[in-house]
């Protein structure tokens, strides 16, 4: 990035917007899968982070940290899908209104 | 204040200035457009489009190792997969999203989490940050050096999800 007035921290702020657009995600969707893209969506957010203070204090240790996170997030996604389907082939619904197996029953 | 000093002010009178406004708009839209459409594969594929504008973004910030990782493992292969369970299980169009019960507290809640983070962003001075060298060759010296834990750490949750995911796609859940 060279000259004019944008910086690293300008994209904190993009990161701080998607961030929030996916933790609303998350908290009002009702299907599982959407769910999980919204997690996808506040992790990359993070990763955009790391990345932009990488540059801000001119260290690429935010860099290698961002590739750990999308091996978390890989794995994440994985596993995630995995127990998305099992559900999915006993109760034949991704809605998580619905799946209320171990909600106190009072 | 004529227009050329505005643009300046405004960091559009270079070429990496446009290609942050185009990106972070790019990004937010899409990553509004994913939580709000009702198709998870209309979801998907805008999710895939707010990936590819998040590369251009780390492309932006000098990383372009991070940038090349991003469209291959996540634009790749973690969103085939998300679009490969959703065409699996054939998800249509759920119903409406689910109304926020708006309530006193969840308001006050939103506008501090708001606050807080201008304020933890706004403490940082800004300016134009430092060179860095995001070359695969420097990313992968620090992975093998400084960040070597956590690189074997990695290794060894990738190969604990591989066989998690094969034993509940083997099991039926009851």
């Amino acid at each position: 990035m060279t000259g004019g007035a944008i910086g690293p921290m300008h994209f904190v702020w993009v990161a701080a917007l998607i961030f929030g657009i996916g933790a609303v995600g998350a908290i009002a969707r009702r299907s599982a899968l959407m769910i999980l893209m919204s997690v996808e969506l506040m992790l990359n957010a993070a990763n955009l982070v790391f990345v932009a203070y990488a540059k801000q204090y001119g260290h690429a240790g935010g860099h290698a940290i961002a590739f750990v996170v999308m091996a978390v997030a890989a794995a994440e996604a994985a596993v995630g899908l995995a127990i998305l389907i099992g559900i999915f082939r006993t109760r034949q619904t991704a809605d998580v209104d619905e799946l209320d197996a171990l909600r106190d029953e009072t | 204040m004529n227009d050329a000093s505005f643009l300046a002010r405004a960091g559009l009178d270079s070429l990496g200035g446009w290609l942050f406004y185009v990106a972070a708009a790019g990004a937010v839209a899409s990553a509004l457009a994913v939580v709000l459409s009702r198709s998870p594969l209309r979801a998907a594929l805008w999710l895939i489009a707010t990936l590819l504008c998040v590369a251009l973004l780390y492309l932006g910030l000098d990383a372009s190792f991070v940038a090349a990782m991003q469209v291959l493992v996540y634009a790749g292969a973690i969103m085939v997969l998300f679009i490969f369970v959703i065409m699996l299980l054939n998800l249509g169009p759920e119903g409406i999203v689910r109304p926020a019960y708006l309530s006193v507290a969840k308001a006050l809640g939103a506008v501090a989490a708001a606050y807080f983070t201008f304020k933890v962003i706004a403490s940082v001075a800004g300016g134009a940050g430092k060179p860095i060298d995001g070359s695969v060759k420097a990313i992968g010296t620090l992975l093998l050096t400084d960040y070597l834990f956590a690189f074997e750490a990695v290794s060894v949750l990738l190969l604990t999800a591989v066989v998690g995911a094969i034993v509940l796609g083997l099991r039926r859940l009851t």
